[in-house]
């Protein structure tokens, strides 16, 4: 006696080898294999599409391309420009026409310094004062007092020296002279140098309060104020030092721990107390902090290099606490938080490639609302979550690899890569479009600044002015940016601004029609097969149910599938779309739902055939159940007709989404062959400028729908007679 | 026949003259060979049979001499009509001059030289003319008469075919097949053709209609109304009666040619003396006969040397190198054979049968068994009408059925013979009267009575199997061997082990003759010939071990030399197994030549019931003698002469009330019409009649009104 396992074994070795049988028959019919080998490509390529067009389903342009910024002006200057240091004198980066200057350090026939440059249409630029060699770090302040606001304090450092210029510039803009504050040499070679201030409008201080300036002239009775760090390396190490800035007096040198080249950061509430007020500084694996009075508050080395130090902007402002104590830090591909105020840290996530620049915004609410990432060709947003993970929340593709970010405002970021000298300005990181525009100067540029305030001004008639500005320094160049995006005419084109090569060019529509043609796979896919897979289950359930049975169920069915199958469809379409609402998954719903009654009545006469014949008679005498009967006998004879049925169905259902796009009954953002070509309907500009665009969802259709008629070929050959496919 | 024959015709006798004609169709995948190098010549009044299988080529001659085959027919050879070839593969017309005279010669010759009843034609009437307008259509078209003379025609040519004036302003829907037969034939007679070919003039008619048929034709042709013929048929029955010359046609060539008696009594051709030796014979009595083994060569692969070589039971070497010529035997006597010469029987093998095997306990028996079938014409009057029609297809029927026992069943179609076998095998539920299934001697079961998942009824149903009538209807065309076979074991649950279900249908495959058995198991219908399909019928029925089968016509679609074969095995498996089979049938012959009783069914009702032998030797009730008299005999002398019958079987819904033969009863008398008959027994031979058989014969010599 066999055990049951041992004959359920033997039957699905049984079932599985007449499987086999049979598909070497369909696989043998040169129509089946095609059909087969076609459904496989494309259900591969609905696979696929999410990668093959970089993960927008809309956008294989990104849609950054469809707009650029607005160049208000691009000036040759008379120096050339140390590109990394460019600062601006304006309060809260405020920039306006005649009234404010530029600084940026350059050189000038071997004549080191600061410059200064007015932004408006002269684009002029003067020597401001000259340093003993190439500058290494400078700062712009200017006192926070409107009343004072001609004046501008500039600090900088080059080689052993530091100096401090009190920077005068006239209402109209048009004249500016620099009178010196202090002016020190240090013992040793000064390899970073920053200022202390508050406002750290983008991570740098950018002025000094009045009081600070008050304090220019009243050394001693300062209680507070700005005080001047500088990293200074000699032949016995390096050195931290303090200085007043406006005397550059030393009050403090302490021996750094450092390994590699050192980086300060601040934070604190506005110097003033003398506790809390942290001066950080980095290098290598060490990260040393001191507060004012030259305590050290921690020394920590990490088991890895520090990388770029991200500290919220709204954190330099206020004594540290709870919640608002997180700095982010990066080293090779994983960030961590730093916690500021002992110097630990914790890892958060580990990026696919190095991350090359943090952004984040300014944490007036305690931890960032807004923090990204760039790392290799794409951005991540970071978010906590309510458990209070730091996880990934969005994420795009750049059109390049990004080594720069600056928080603009309400999570707004303009990101660039400062030695290509691409820019793209990233509207909402969570968004599925999360850029607004792109520019490419393919040049090399310094940190770009951002202007708050709009500057108004106006190109061709147009007057922009709505968005901030930025401003771009590269190698003799000054070019002014408006934050305002330009739409960009993308015509039928087949690249676009940020170089992206577009196979089967654009639409008038600027969408690329290559991602188009991809990204309408999945839909088409899954509404073909889904509304036609269910179209042909239901109509076979009642086909078979009335055909086989007679009696008033049977005729109350048959009379509904009437009902249905007369009703004018398409008003009826509309009622249930706009009770249902647009989406995909009622689309598949409403076209089963309204399908079966046709394919109902194809199927009906079949199974009455069939149900006259003989084997069916027999079926029964030999003890063979109804539902069982159905499926032995009634199925395998209507298989053919059935395939063919799916066949249309799918086609015809991927159809009938275009003609519902036309109508507006599907959100048009699903993107779908009929789509691509419904968009030609009268359109005979468009059919003349880019015909090419309607070849590849022809095509497509074409073949999807041939591969069910070849399958059907194919599955006809394992079953029929006549064709013969067994011998 | 072809250089001999030159000094013996005289050619201005030569009517028709068929010379080395072979015609080829085209078709996917190669040529298909269905007429080969046939020669045939018809003298004026003589009359050609052609015998043969379906597909050995018939009809394709006949199409041939009409010019008439379809586009893929390549010819060769030539036709000639009075010396005129208008068939002619050497000179065909080249320019269109040439065509459109040999179209306007072709269309004189149609019809008014030759005409034809075609196969089937009888069901292609359009259904919305009357008869009489589809037969003045003939003269419409091919003369000018006008309405008067032709409708007159029209009234002569139905009288002749045995019709009356009154059909012609009858819709085809309204006659039966045998009337519909006749005014093909009458339609063929219109223009006193010279030539009349009818093929296959009484298949799908039932027997007693098929005998007044063919006495029709022999009385045309007797009285020159038919000048010549061309009888073309598989029956032996039907062509010997009618031609005077047979030719024996296998495999698109002629076998064999002669005189009715040189073929029927003097065969010198191996191929016809196994077919002949096929067919079941009243007058044999129940002597074995067998099929040919084997199954036709495919027309589009012959083999190379005699056609019928891996059949024949005195192939010798030589028969496969190279085809035979046709031997000249004697007189008009030719056979296509090496041996024609010295050929010698083939006798069967296998005894008689006894029946020493049937035992007496019943195993089915019923009851007084009623169905009446509702016809609903439309909801509402199905709903509302109080009389409903309804259709008496079985009445008050009672018959019993032992273990072990072949039960013939004979009658007409119409007669209910389905319907009974449908009701027996628990299709159908009876309106009244009762099915009984006995376990044992005293222990039985009221089927009709159980619900379907009573267990009595589920053994019941396990042990009653059915062979149908049409092999390629009753095999799923989708399903292989094995899956149609094994469906029995599925329904009743035997195993679920395919592997053991494997087994058993092997077993029962190899027990229905399909050898080699694994060659069987994965092929799909179409894979295989009428007679395997039956055998794959037979498999269905005996894969479990059921002890009783109801074959309703089984053999009736197979061809003639698969008959004998197929009943042989039928009753090989009964004899092995004890099982009890009703066998339906209105071949009377092969009912004969297997049951062991014989019930007659007539409209409905039992008329007679008996043994075997003394139901078709002495018959006792009108209708039995009707239909044993019309079998067609082949020997030449049978002559159905005058039946004793009236008209054809009517329909079951207004049904006589007394004796259900009232209507074609030719003794009939008052009492029959209102009083229904008692049965009159003599032992275990009874009838249903008023009459004793003495009675009887005396109404008859009064004549009858
Ligand atoms: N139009 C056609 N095309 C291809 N083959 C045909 C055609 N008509 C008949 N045949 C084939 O020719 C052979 C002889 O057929 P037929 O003359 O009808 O035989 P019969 O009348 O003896 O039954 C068969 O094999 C048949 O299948
Ligand atoms: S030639 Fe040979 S094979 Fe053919 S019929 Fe004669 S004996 Fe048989
Ligand atoms: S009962 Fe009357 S009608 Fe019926 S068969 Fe006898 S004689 Fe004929
Ligand atoms: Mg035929």
């Amino acid at each position: 006696m066999k055990t049951n396992t041992k004959i359920l074994k033997d039957n699905i070795k049984f079932k599985l080898n007449n499987v086999r049988k049979q598909f070497k028959v369909f696989y043998r019919s040169w129509y089946g294999k095609a059909g087969l080998y076609i459904l496989i490509a494309f259900i591969i390529v609905a696979l696929l599409a999410p990668v093959l067009v970089h993960g927008n389903p809309f956008s294989g342009i990104p849609s950054e391309d469809y707009f650029k910024p607005v160049t208000m002006e691009d000036k040759k200057l008379n120096f050339t420009v140390e590109s990394s240091l460019n600062k601006i004198s304006a309060t809260e980066g405020e920039y306006k026409t005649g009234s404010y200057y530029m600084f940026t350090a350059g050189e000038s026939g071997k004549n080191y310094g600061i410059f200064a440059i007015t932004a408006n249409d002269s684009g002029s630029s003067c020597l401001l004062f000259k340093t003993n060699g190439t500058v290494t770090n400078f700062m712009a302040f200017a006192p926070e007092s409107t009343s004072l606001q001609y004046l501008t304090d500039i600090f900088a450092s080059s080689n052993h020296s530091l100096y401090v210029y009190n920077v005068l510039c006239s209402s109209s803009g048009s004249s500016v002279k620099a009178l010196p504050v202090a002016h020190i040499s240090v013992n040793g070679t000064i390899v970073t140098a920053m200022v202390s201030t508050n406002s750290p409008r983008f991570g740098q201080p950018s002025f000094v309060t009045d009081e600070v300036m008050a304090a220019t002239s009243t050394v001693d009775s300062c209680p507070y104020g700005s005080y001047t760090y500088a990293v200074v390396e000699n032949n016995t190490g390096m050195y931290l030092n303090e200085y007043y800035t406006y005397n550059l007096h030393e009050l403090w040198s302490h021996k750094l721990s450092l390994t590699g080249s050192p980086h300060i950061y601040f934070i604190g509430n506005n110097f003033i107390t003398p506790n809390s007020p942290e001066v950080i500084v980095t290098g290598g694996k060490n990260i040393d902090a001191w507060n004012v009075t030259g305590a050290l508050l921690f020394n920590n080395s990490y088991s890895f290099n520090i990388g770029q130090l991200a500290i919220p902007a709204e954190y330099q402002y206020f004594d540290l606490k709870p919640g608002y104590q997180d700095a982010f830090m990066s080293s090779g591909n994983s960030l961590y938080i730093l916690n500021l105020i002992n110097g630990t840290r914790t890892f958060i996530y580990t990026a696919s490639h190095t991350i090359a620049a943090i952004g984040v915004s300014r944490g007036s609410h305690g931890f960032p609302s807004d923090l990204i990432i760039s790392s290799g060709n794409y951005y991540y947003a970071l978010a906590k979550s309510k458990t209070g993970n730091v996880q990934v929340t969005g994420e795009s593709k750049l059109p390049f690899g990004v080594n720069n970010i600056e928080y603009y405002h309400s999570g707004k970021f303009l990101l660039s890569n400062t030695t290509t000298g691409q820019m793209i300005y990233l509207i909402n990181a969570f968004q599925k479009y999360p850029y607004s525009w792109n520019s490419n100067l393919k040049a090399s540029v310094g940190n770009p600044i951002m202007f708050e305030e709009p500057y108004s001004f106006k190109i061709d008639n147009v007057t922009y002015g709505s968005g901030p500005t930025i401003a771009l320094l590269s190698g003799n160049n000054i070019i002014m940016y408006s934050f305002e995006g330009n739409p960009v005419s993308l015509g039928p084109t087949f690249h676009t601004v940020s170089g992206l090569i577009l196979p089967l060019g654009t639409n008038i529509a600027h969408d690329n029609v290559f991602a188009l043609f991809i990204d309408s796979f999945p839909p088409d896919l899954e509404v073909g097969f889904a509304a036609g897979i269910m179209t042909i289950l239901i109509s076979l359930v009642v086909a078979m149910f009335i055909g086989y049975y007679s009696g008033m169920v049977s005729s109350f069915m048959e009379t509904l599938a009437l009902s249905i199958f007369l009703i004018p469809t398409l008003p009826l379409y509309i009622v249930l779309a706009s009770v249902l609402g647009p989406s995909l998954i009622n689309l598949i719903f409403i076209f089963s739902l309204l399908g079966w009654p046709f394919v109902t009545f194809s199927l009906i006469g079949i199974v009455r055939s069939v149900k006259t014949r003989t084997f069916v008679e027999s079926a029964k005498v030999s003890n063979i159940k109804t539902l069982s009967i159905m499926k032995r006998h009634f199925v395998p004879n209507m298989g053919t007709l059935l395939v063919y049925l799916t066949a249309i169905n799918i086609g015809g259902a991927v159809a009938a989404v275009s003609s519902f796009e036309i109508l507006g009954l599907v959100s048009v953002s699903i993107p779908t062959w009929g789509g691509m070509l419904s968009s030609f309907l009268g359109d005979f500009y468009s059919i003349t400028v880019y015909p090419y665009a309607t070849i590849p969802p022809i095509v497509a259709l074409t073949l999807f729908i041939l591969a069910f008629i070849f399958i059907s070929r194919g599955i006809d050959e394992v079953a029929n007679p006549t064709l013969g496919g067994r011998k | 026949m072809i250089e001999q024959e030159e000094n013996v015709y005289q050619k201005s006798n030569l009517l028709l003259d068929i010379e080395n004609l072979s015609i080829d169709f085209k078709v996917y995948g190669g040529l298909v060979k269905a007429v080969r190098n046939v020669n045939l010549q018809i003298e004026n009044g003589q009359s050609l049979g052609i015998l043969g299988e379906s597909g050995s080529g018939k009809s394709t001659i006949a199409l041939a001499i009409l010019s008439l085959l379809p586009e893929n027919a390549v010819i060769t050879g030539s036709v000639s009509l009075y010396n005129d070839k208008y068939v002619d593969s050497e000179n065909k017309p080249k320019n269109k001059r040439g065509l459109k005279l040999l179209d306007q010669k072709l269309r004189d010759i149609r019809w008014k030289d030759i005409s034809m009843v075609f196969q089937g034609a009888m069901n292609s009437f359009n259904p919305v003319y009357t008869i009489g307008r589809q037969i003045g259509e003939v003269f419409r078209i091919h003369t000018d008469l006008d309405k008067n003379q032709i409708e007159k025609r029209v009234v002569e040519l139905l009288k002749d075919a045995g019709l009356t004036p009154a059909v012609k302003d009858s819709y085809p829907h309204e006659l039966s097949g045998g009337m519909k037969q006749r005014a093909v034939i009458a339609m063929a007679l219109a223009l006193d053709p010279k030539i009349v070919i009818a093929d296959e003039p009484t298949t799908g008619l039932d027997v007693i209609t098929q005998a007044e048929i063919i006495a029709t034709l022999k009385r045309l042709k007797q009285s020159g109304r038919i000048k010549s013929f061309i009888i073309i048929s598989h029956d032996i029955g039907v062509v010997s009666q009618l031609a005077d010359k047979i030719a024996v046609m296998y495999a698109g060539a002629i076998m064999e040619y002669g005189t009715v008696a040189d073929i029927y009594k003097n065969s010198h051709n191996p191929y016809t003396i196994e077919l002949l030796k096929s067919y079941p014979n009243l007058s044999n009595a129940r002597q074995h006969v067998e099929g040919i083994p084997g199954r036709l060569p495919d027309p589009a692969n012959l083999p190379k040397g005699c056609k019928f070589a891996d059949r024949c039971y005195m192939k010798d070497s030589i028969c496969t190198t190279e085809e035979p010529e046709l031997q000249y035997i004697d007189g008009m006597h030719y056979s296509r054979c090496y041996f024609a010469k010295n050929i010698t029987q083939n006798y069967p093998k296998a005894p008689n049968f006894a029946n020493n095997y049937i035992k007496n306990t019943k195993l089915i028996e019923i009851e007084h068994l009623t169905k009446n079938f509702d016809l609903k014409k439309n909801i509402i009057s199905a709903l509302y009408s109080k009389d409903k029609p309804s259709v008496h297809a079985v009445s008050d029927v009672s018959m019993e059925i032992r273990e072990g026992e072949i039960v013939g069943l004979v009658g007409e179609s119409g007669s209910g013979k389905s319907t009974l076998a449908r009701l027996l095998i628990g299709l159908l539920k009876p309106t009244s009267g009762n099915i009984k299934y006995y376990f044992n001697e005293n222990d039985f079961v009221y089927v009709n009575k159980l619900k379907s998942n009573h267990k009595d009824y589920i053994e019941f149903r396990k042990n009653t199997q059915m062979i149908f009538q049409d092999p390629f209807d009753s095999l799923n065309p989708k399903m292989t061997v094995f899956n149609t076979v094994s469906e029995p074991m599925i329904g009743n649950h035997i195993t679920k082990d395919v592997m053991e279900m494997q087994e058993a249908v092997k077993a029962s495959i190899a027990n229905a003759d399909l050898f080699p058995v694994e060659a069987y198991m994965d092929r799909f219908p179409y894979e295989l010939s009428g007679g395997e399909k039956q055998r794959v019928g037979i498999a269905r029925a005996t894969v479990i071990n059921s002890k009783f089968i109801v074959a309703d016509e089984p053999t009736s679609m197979l061809d003639v030399s698969l008959r004998a074969s197929f009943m042989n095995r039928l009753n090989k498996i009964r004899i092995e197994r004890g099982m009890s089979i009703l066998y339906i049938s209105h071949d009377i012959a092969s009912v004969y030549y297997l049951a062991d009783r014989i019930y007659v069914m007539y409209l409905g009702s039992m008329v007679e019931g008996g043994k075997a032998d003394d139901i078709i030797k002495s018959p006792l009730h009108p209708y039995t003698k009707a239909l044993i008299k019309s079998v067609p005999n082949p020997d030449p002398s049978w002559n159905p002469g005058h039946i004793d019958i009236i008209g054809e079987i009517g329909n079951s819904i207004d049904i006589p009330k007394g004796c259900r033969f009232y209507d074609r009863c030719v003794y009939r008398q008052k009492i029959c019409k209102d009083t229904v008959p008692p049965v009159k027994s003599n032992g275990e031979h009874w009838y249903k009649c008023h009459f004793e058989q003495n009675e009887l014969e005396h109404l008859k010599n009064e004549g009858y009104s």
